[in-house]
């Protein structure tokens, strides 16, 4: 058998071998590259940056923990920067599995990493509320109607960062961070385009092509999959160096992604090459 | 050959267990309690609001409030042949002893997915209950160049087990009608939906529990 038939018939599980390794070495060696954000997210970091101290921005967590790894990094980059921006954080979530994750959110990150900051003045955990778009519906119109109190059960005119809040058209600024309906898409729909309230948002990679349309007019920025949590990463970690010890999953994940598809990329190449060899020898020995 | 056996009788055993689980999700429960529904209404066209009189509406909100999570409570008491005891409002009052404890239940419970372990768990204490049936009930207003005004009820429940405060089951339900402009000022055509769509819902809850419709 030739080298070349050996190529051609490779064996699949040769390939698996390969797309492992191409993953678990990066992995240990903690092999990462350069990240720059390019311009869709970008416009998250500086509407963020843009916004003036005290601004409310609310954090809709709609996704499960399936989606945890390609969403978790961009939740926990942009609620470090808003709390840098001394923003007002409002969290929420459009799924029922969001509720956890919001919980795992304001502990790990807002409360470990901002103690200063004050629950109910400077942050808020509304939870989960069920109607899907309905319920987004029935925010932009009286937010109170449907939010009677927080997770902890406290009647929400009784929290202060509650009270200047009558609807979705009181925040500056809203974060939709989802990988399924409802989602980002409902969030421009039902709240961004009838509001006029500025939408943000964070999704898995393979969603992310249905919703580049919306942007940059709907939308004023994505980050897909991990390839966008990193690049935020690198944003954050550029204007805020003191981020550059901190865990940075989205820019460690990156690195076993890229050779991943790199080595995905060579396997493609190669069977496209042995296809050609092959049929220019089929074409010679039909001629002979 | 033989592997593939093995995998298949392990998938076998493995979608038993998981089936017996969603069964055991309700049935395991020998008391429920059923919270009142968080009820909201939403307009997708603002003029709509102007033809509803306000008032009416959170009258009949009131009166849903207390009519659907008791109605479905009874009728859930009446097929349950005891196997489950379904605690309506009358006998969460009694046992919750005084009208705080009754708004307290109120509010930790209405229209929740999650309840704080420590509180849902005092309420399993003092109803004596495993579970609660918490709900949303969305009334949706919109309009159809074609075909004019409609309702849509939007129904979604979750079982809470009390002793962790987390949702064992959930599920939710929707069904759409077309109105005439009166009927809607009236007010009345939300019983309409709603009444049709508790029908469908209670028979389908009778249904997951077990529970045989027909006496």
């Amino acid at each position: 058998m030739t080298f070349f038939d050996r190529i051609k018939n490779i064996d699949r599980r040769i390939i698996f071998l390969f797309i492992a390794l191409s993953v678990i070495i990066p992995l240990l060696l903690n092999i990462t590259f350069k990240e720059e954000a390019g311009p869709i997210v970008r416009n998250i970091f500086d509407k963020i940056e843009s916004l003036p101290a005290g601004s409310r921005v609310l954090l809709s967590l709609d996704y499960g923990p399936s989606t945890v790894p390609e969403i978790q990094p961009m939740v926990n980059a942009l609620v470090r920067h808003s709390n840098e921006k001394d923003l007002k954080v409002f969290f929420m979530c459009l799924w029922a599995t969001g509720q956890n994750l919001t919980t795992i959110t304001v502990d790990s990150v807002q409360i470990r990493e901002f103690p200063d900051k004050v629950y109910g003045i400077d942050y808020v955990n509304l939870g989960y509320k069920a109607g899907n778009e309905g319920l987004i519906n029935v925010l932009i119109t009286d937010m109170k109607k449907m939010y009677t109190t927080d997770v902890f059960g406290t009647y929400i005119d009784d929290i202060e960062i509650m009270k200047p809040v009558r609807n979705l058209t009181s925040f500056d600024l809203i974060i939709g961070l989802g990988g399924g309906t409802p989602g980002i898409k409902e969030w421009i729909l039902f709240a961004g385009d009838p509001g006029n309230i500025p939408v943000v948002g964070g999704c898995t990679a393979v969603q992310a092509p249905l919703l580049y349309p919306y942007w940059p007019n709907q939308l004023l920025g994505l980050l897909g999959g991990i390839k966008g949590a990193a690049e935020y990463e690198s944003e954050l970690i550029k204007n805020y160096p003191k981020y550059k010890d901190k865990s940075q999953p989205g820019i460690k994940m990156m690195g076993p992604q890229a050779i991943a598809h790199i080595v995905i990329m060579l396997f493609i190449i190669i069977g496209n090459i042995t296809f050609f060899i092959e049929r220019s020898r089929e074409k010679k020995a039909g001629m002979g | 050959m033989i592997r593939s056996v093995i995998l298949i009788l392990l998938l076998f055993i493995s979608s038993l267990y998981a089936s017996e689980n969603i069964e055991s999700g309700i049935s395991g429960y020998k008391t429920i309690a059923i919270a009142p529904p968080q009820i909201a209404q939403i307009y997708t066209n603002p003029n709509l609001s102007d033809d509803v009189d306000v008032d009416l509406i959170s009258e009949n909100q009131i009166k849903l409030f207390e009519e659907f999570g008791d109605n479905l409570c009874q009728t859930l008491a009446a097929k349950s042949d005891g196997s489950v005891e379904f605690l309506c409002y009358d006998e969460i009052r009694l046992r919750l002893k005084d009208a705080k404890s009754w708004d307290n239940f109120n509010r930790f419970l209405n229209g929740q997915s999650i309840v704080n372990e420590k509180i849902s768990r005092l309420f399993a204490e003092r109803l004596k209950a495993k579970g609660a049936i918490t709900s949303t009930l969305l009334f949706s207003y919109y309009e159809q160049p074609q075909s004019g005004r409609h309702i849509e009820v939007y129904y979604e429940w979750n079982l809470i087990n009390l002793m962790s405060g987390k949702s064992d089951t959930s599920g939710n339900y929707s069904r759409g009608i077309e109105i005439t402009e009166s009927e809607l000022i009236s007010g009345e055509n939300e019983y309409t939906c709603f009444e049709a769509m508790s029908e469908r819902f209670i028979d389908y809850f009778i249904n997951l529990l077990g529970f045989d419709r027909e006496e």
